[in-house]
């Protein structure tokens, strides 16, 4: 009798060492926000991932979403490749809450997808991945001669910028000048 | 072209097989496509489609068939913002900026849009040879029986021009370019050179040697006064006196801060140096020299820091005596490696500390003005 006693006498005490751990334990369920891009694949992210872009972490703010609003709502990159979209998500998810190394290795080589990426990151504002990104676009012609520039940059000549300038105008003639017979033969 | 790369070239499949095989190399892709061209031919394709093909193998998609026509027209570097160039171009060194001037004129802009900041220009002439450093990276031009050789960090070229005409055809353009600046330039000649079109060139210190002191004076004008803090005037031989005085009369020295030169002055030629901070000559060895006099005169430059002035005595190999017995200070016993001399100069709170010390057959008068 007297043991269980002294067990619920010491049990007593014992409430407040207990309290503040559940006071610290009880951990803020991470929220989670909703993207997609060209091909309308949706991707559920975390806002600690998405702090590493300040629109969409601007668009958190200011919408104060619920979980379900988010969900019904994601927000929508019409002018970003699914697969790059992908990239960026990835990048995120894996520096999420980390600081970011120095360098980072695992961009994409090929110049077609590194061009959109650089695009989509300067979109969403991703300071660290864009300094990343542009590094890698330098690293590409560092070195090189003028020549082996305009080849890997694909870059056109003067002579050939000019050329396709003078056409785009002919074009535009073309097409202003169709566009006002139709507009006549509607009128008539 | 060989029997070998016509075969290849004619023959999409055996043109894939060869991308493949370099993809699966797994080497820079740039090399890839220079042994490609090797190979099979320089026009055999464009770099953007070696490109894609390399990468579609090197990420395991090995269909030689793949239909491309509906693929997007891919971006170029010309789609990005000028505000990403601006970002990208930040990361390349200045001569690879320089580089980009000559691509095409968008890039030129965008080159042109800030300084171009070299810490170091060293350009040599030799007779038959003309080099030239930029920051690290080394260029050379010379002569070979009919023109010349052009070697630059990139590529190396040969051309019918004269090796002097080539060279400075590139000195010139790079001398032009509007936001250049260059924090030391080192022009040493050894052989003639043409002058440099006269091209306003901002540079802070500059150094320059030749046998001839005359062939200095059109590169020193060249560089813009007032921009230029610090003068080496270092010609092979020391100059005579109107030439001296001809460099005394350039704007150049006038707005110096720091000066160095080969010539022997005497102690009223000293009077010029008033407006510098800092400056180191020679004293005139063909007649005595007044120390006190040396030392009255310095005291009064206000904005004065330190100098430097050696002097050898064609009597004496071993003038430390006389000096410290021209400025009155007491010679210790013994034998003498260093005497320091401590002058307060009148009406200031300010001294002049000298320390003057035998080095192999003359002396060296190191001068601080401490406050």
């Amino acid at each position: 009798m007297s043991s269980t006693e002294q067990g619920t006498s010491s049990a007593a005490p014992a409430e407040p060492t207990t309290a503040p751990e559940s006071a610290a334990a009880p951990e803020v369920p991470e929220s989670f926000y909703y993207v997609h891009g060209k091909d309308k694949v949706v991707h559920k992210v975390s806002a600690g991932a998405l702090q590493h872009s300040a629109l969409i972490h601007g668009m958190i703010s200011n919408l104060g979403y619920t979980e379900e609003q988010a969900k019904a709502n994601p927000f929508p990159f019409e002018n970003i490749d699914g697969d790059i979209l992908q990239m960026v998500v990835d990048w995120c998810n894996q520096h999420k809450g980390k600081p970011t190394p120095p360098e980072d290795t695992n961009l994409p080589k090929q110049k077609e997808k590194l061009f959109d990426l650089v695009l989509a990151v300067n979109y969403l504002e991703i300071k660290e991945l864009l300094t990343y990104c542009c590094k890698q676009v330098a690293m590409m012609v560092k070195g090189k001669s003028p020549e082996e520039i305009r080849e890997i940059w694909m870059i056109p000549t003067d002579a050939e910028d000019e050329a396709a300038e003078k056409e785009a105008k002919k074009r535009a003639g073309k097409e202003a000048a169709g566009e006002t017979a139709a507009a006549a033969g509607d009128a008539k | 072209m060989d029997e070998s790369s016509e075969v290849i070239q004619n023959n999409d499949r055996a043109v894939k097989t060869v991308i493949l095989y370099e993809a699966l190399k797994n080497t820079p892709i740039f090399g890839s496509y220079r042994r490609f061209c090797e190979l099979v031919g320089h026009d055999a394709m464009e770099y953007k489609d070696f490109e894609f093909w390399y990468y579609r193998f090197y990420h395991g998609q090995t269909d030689f068939d793949y239909d491309r026509s509906t693929d997007p027209v891919p971006k170029t570097i010309m789609d990005m913002p000028v505000s990403l160039m601006y970002k990208i171009t930040e990361n390349l060194d200045t001569v690879e900026i320089t580089n980009l001037r000559t691509v095409n004129k968008s890039l030129k802009d965008v080159a042109d849009s800030r300084p171009l900041v070299f810490d170091r220009v060293q350009i040599t002439v030799f007779a038959n040879c003309l080099n030239w450093n930029l920051n690290e990276k080394r260029f050379s031009c010379w002569k070979k029986e009919n023109g010349c050789t052009l070697q630059t960090p990139t590529k190396k070229m040969e051309s019918d021009k004269s090796f002097m005409e080539k060279g400075l055809e590139y000195l010139t353009s790079l001398f032009k370019l509007p936001k250049i600046h260059v924090h030391h330039l080192h022009l040493s000649l050894h052989g003639a050179i043409a002058e440099l079109d006269n091209v306003p060139f901002h540079a802070t210190s500059v150094k320059l040697y030749a046998f001839n002191v005359n062939q200095l004076f059109p590169f020193l004008s060249a560089l813009s006064p007032g921009k230029l803090e610090s003068i080496d005037f270092d010609p092979c031989c020391a100059p005579q006196r109107d030439q001296t005085l001809r460099f005394f009369e350039t704007e150049q020295f006038k707005q110096a801060k720091h000066v160095q030169l080969k010539e022997h002055l005497n102690e009223e030629d000293l009077l010029r140096f008033r407006h510098l901070k800092s400056f180191k000559c020679n004293l005139t060895y063909l007649e005595p020299v007044d120390f006190q006099r040396v030392r009255q005169i310095i005291s009064t430059f206000e904005v004065l820091e330190s100098c430097e002035l050696k002097y050898r005595d064609v009597f004496d190999t071993f003038p430390m005596r006389t000096i410290a017995q021209a400025l009155e200070e007491e010679i210790p016993f013994g034998p003498l490696k260093t005497i320091n001399h401590r002058y307060p100069i009148p009406e200031s709170n300010d001294y002049l500390d000298f320390t003057i010390e035998q080095e192999w057959y003359y002396c060296t008068i190191k001068i601080v003005k401490t406050r």
